[in-house]
């Protein structure tokens, strides 16, 4: 609601490159056991997170946590990006 | 800074108004922790509560409450305790510099990376399963405590039993060829026992590496064309030491259609160690058959997942797993987990092998046995294989190694040759799995999908039999 009159560029997780780092603002899932399994992982909105691989899965970073999840999941994570490589 | 939660305003309200509601029931859970539940729908107390007269209001607090959010509640919940976790984190780690990356970080690039990871697997299956389990504890321990056994411990049961049983038919249900301690034990003991042992003691090791995270992530894209997910590569993996063991491990597996895809695999395909140990000493003879049975083996494997995963309803399953960092596994814990599993497994298997060699004897002594046979047959000479091999099918089924070394005494004394043999390999392999599996099938997956499964892998083997024997006729492949 705040972010009216802002551009906030954030994209689906899988759209994104290797080695791409940026902040998780949203995690949406049709299916609600996805997104409490990933936040029982420890990844929620607001986190900084390292994409690390894409092939065979996405595999993703976060501080000193780390999980493989394939495309589904990973297109329902939505990131901000702060770099790009 | 204060540890107490608290959660924004809303939920705070919702909080304090279902607390209000709440009688004191449930004691030993506080007031504020039952409201939390509630607001995240938990259904366990939400169906005890369900008959209470507060709970129309309780539900009407959760609805709306949930108005605020875009996200459900227990999302929102969880977010401001995340929140508070990490800023206690901030508060007490200190971290050096140098520390910052994972230890062994080289390795982990190598194991998940496809080009590198993917004969690292291949090497690591290769030396972790089949050199260690298949051949070391399948071949060399088995042979050295299974010839302990005939040599030293059979004979005195055997003669022990005569002494204190004078009747035949009692000697026959402790002692002789099936009895629970010359059969039962002997192979709980002599077979299952190297070869679970081993094989714990590499799926420990594995474990406690961090390595298995790593397995499934590789194993992903394979297992999605086959309806599963890279989660299933450890129950299979597992099969490959003990069927049964696989069966139960299945359970942590995702979905119910992942499950029973994962299952039948398994019974339909996948050979424990005995069966695998059995079938290469018999066919490495010829590596040509050798070749065909694997083949077989893998197309089915594919073809069979393939096709479940596509006719199963429900949507494919999904592929989550947290990766821990690598980390050199401590020898103690090791040997501890190895010896833990196996107590349990033990006392899971061998009841169940002492019931296999008391069915056994009921079966012959009633006639049953000499019925089902004569059944079987005809079914051998449509496979085109002698009837001498009708009691190794049967007898398969009650320990399925033991089919295979039924198979491998008619190919010393010459009765089953070439063709036959690899038909013979096929189809034992696709053929029911051991009487033990068939009881856990029945314990994790339900009455009504053991028979659907069970029926399936029947009629498939033989049916395939039939087709392999066939075509390797009018191929013209010899052997």
């Amino acid at each position: 609601m705040f972010t009216e009159g802002f551009s906030v560029h954030y994209s689906p997780l899988n759209f994104l490159g290797n080695k791409t780092q940026g902040v998780i603002t949203a995690i949406k899932n049709q299916d609600e056991k996805i997104v409490k399994k990933l936040l029982a992982m420890g990844f929620h909105v607001g986190m900084q997170i390292t994409l690390e691989q894409k092939f065979p899965v996405f595999v993703i970073r976060a501080g000193r946590t780390r999980i493989a999840i394939d495309k589904d999941i990973a297109s329902s994570i939505k990131v901000r990006v702060s770099n790009r490589n | 800074m204060s540890n107490q939660l608290f959660y924004v305003s809303p939920i705070e309200a919702a909080i304090t108004r279902i607390e209000s509601l709440l009688d004191d029931t449930h004691n030993p859970i506080s007031r504020r922790s039952i409201a939390l539940l509630l607001l995240q729908k938990d259904p366990i107390l939400s169906s005890q509560l369900k008959q209470e007269p507060y709970f129309p209001e309780i539900e009407r607090i959760i609805a709306h409450t949930q108005e605020y959010f875009s996200e459900s509640l227990s999302l929102a919940i969880a977010q401001s305790r995340h929140q508070l976790a990490m800023a206690i984190e901030q508060d007490v780690i200190i971290q050096p510099q140098e520390q910052r990356t994972f230890q062994y970080e080289w390795l982990h690039k190598l194991t998940v990376h496809p080009v590198s990871g993917i004969p690292i697997l291949v090497l690591v299956l290769y030396f972790g399963v089949y050199q260690f389990v298949g051949v070391f504890g399948g071949g060399t321990l088995v042979d050295i405590i299974e010839g302990f056994f005939e040599s030293e411990i059979n004979p005195v049961v055997n003669s022990i039993v005569a002494i204190i049983f004078p009747w035949q038919v009692m000697q026959d249900l402790f002692a002789n060829d099936y009895g629970i301690f010359t059969l039962g034990i002997r192979y709980a003991v002599a077979i299952v026992l190297p070869v679970v042992t081993t094989f714990f003691l590499m799926f420990s090791l594995l474990e406690d590496s961090g390595y298995l995270p790593r397995l499934s992530l590789l194993a992903d894209r394979l297992f999605k064309t086959i309806g599963l997910s890279g989660r299933s590569i450890i129950p299979l993996i597992l099969g490959l030491g003990c069927g049964t063991m696989a069966t139960l491990v299945t359970r942590t597996l995702e979905s119910k259609r992942e499950r029973i895809i994962a299952t039948l695999l398994l019974a339909l395909t996948i050979p424990c160690s005995a069966q695998l140990g059995v079938i290469l000493a018999l066919l490495s003879v010829e590596p040509t058959a050798l070749f065909v049975w694997a083949t077989v083996m893998v197309t089915i494997f594919l073809g069979i997942g393939f096709l479940a995963g596509k006719i199963l309803p429900g949507k494919a399953g999904c592929f989550y797993i947290e990766i821990p960092p690598l980390r050199l596994p401590r020898l103690q814990a090791i040997l501890t987990k190895t010896y833990v599993r196996l107590k349990w497994y033990f006392a899971e298997i061998l009841p169940l092998f002492i019931f296999a060699s008391v069915l056994i004897w009921a079966g012959k002594l009633t006639g049953l046995f000499d019925v089902l046979i004569r059944g079987l047959e005809p079914v051998m000479l449509w496979l085109g294989l002698p009837k001498e091999a009708a009691p190794t099918f049967l007898y398969g089924f009650f320990r399925r190694d033991y089919g295979a070394a039924g198979m491998f005494e008619l190919h010393s004394s010459g009765i089953l040759a070439g063709q036959q043999l690899v038909v013979a390999a096929v189809t034992l392999t696709l053929f029911i799995p051991c009487i033990a599996q068939l009881q856990f099938m029945l314990k994790e997956r339900g009455v009504k999908n053991t028979i659907a499964i069970t029926s399936f892998v029947v009629l498939f083997a033989f049916s395939l039999g039939y087709i392999l024997n066939q075509l390797l006729t009018i191929m013209e492949v010899g052997f």
